[in-house]
C-alpha cells in the first residue's frame, strides 16, 4: 500500500467513527447541534501526516499525484450532486414555505466536509484498484 | 474495471538482466514508489516522460527499448 492509499484507510475509519459518534449524540439527544459535537472527532486527521511518510523513498511519486488530483475532481462532483443537489431540490420537495432551523443549519459545514472527505478516500481507493 | 497502457514494457526483463536488481532498488534510482514500478509492470500504469528516461538510463538503454508501442497503436 502506498503512503496515500493508507492515509485513505484513515480517513475513511476517522469520518466512519465521526459519522457514528454524531449519529449516536443525534439519537440521544434530538438536537442537530449537539451532534456537532461528534464531527469534532475529524479533528483526528492531523495524526493523519504521519502516515504520509516513506523510509524507503518518495511519500507522493507522479503517479500519487496524478490519483489525488483525480480523486479530488470526482469528489467536487459528488459533492456538487450531493451536498448542493440536497439543498436546491429540498424546497421543491418539501415545500417553499418550510423553514429550517438554525440548530439544524450549524451541521452543514461539518456534513460538507465529510461528504468531500469520504468521497476523495473513496475515488482514491478505486482509481488505485483500477491501476491509476 | 482496470486501465490498461497500450504500451508493453520489458522492465522486469531488465530489471533480471542487470544483477536481478529488485523493484524498490529500481523504484529508489529513479525516486518513485515500489508500487508504481509494480503497476508499471503490470502495464497498468503509463509513466510521464520524464519517469520513461529515467528508467531507460537506469539501464543504460533507450526509451523505445523499454516501453513497446504495438504498430497498430
Amino acid at each position: 500500500m502506498t503512503p496515500l492509499q493508507k492515509f485513505s484507510v484513515f480517513v475513511l475509519v476517522v469520518m466512519g467513527l465521526a459519522a457514528v459518534a454524531a449519529g449516536t449524540l443525534f439519537g440521544v439527544s434530538g438536537d442537530p447541534a449537539t451532534a456537532c459535537a461528534g464531527f469534532s472527532l475529524m479533528a483526528l486527521l492531523v495524526f493523519g501526516r504521519r502516515i504520509l511518510r516513506n523510509r524507503d523513498g518518495p511519500a507522493l511519486d507522479e503517479r500519487d499525484v496524478s490519483i489525488g488530483r483525480t480523486a479530488q475532481l470526482v469528489s467536487y462532483g459528488v459533492f456538487w450532486l450531493v451536498f448542493v443537489g440536497a439543498f436546491t431540490a429540498a424546497p421543491f420537495l418539501l415545500g417553499f414555505e418550510r423553514s429550517v432551523s438554525l440548530r439544524m443549519l450549524v451541521l452543514t459545514p461539518f456534513v460538507g466536509a465529510w461528504i468531500l472527505l469520504v468521497a476523495r478516500s473513496i475515488a482514491t481507493l478505486l482509481l488505485y484498484a483500477r491501476g491509476g | 474495471m482496470k486501465t490498461r497502457s497500450p504500451f508493453t514494457n520489458r522492465i522486469r526483463r531488465l530489471r533480471f538482466d542487470h544483477d536481478e536488481m529488485t523493484q524498490q532498488e529500481l523504484a529508489t534510482r529513479v525516486g518513485v514508489t515500489r508500487q508504481t514500478i509494480i503497476a508499471l509492470e503490470a502495464n497498468r500504469y503509463v509513466p510521464s516522460l520524464l519517469l520513461a528516461v529515467r528508467i531507460a538510463r537506469t539501464f543504460r538503454v533507450t526509451v523505445e527499448e523499454v516501453f513497446l508501442l504495438p504498430p497498430d497503436e
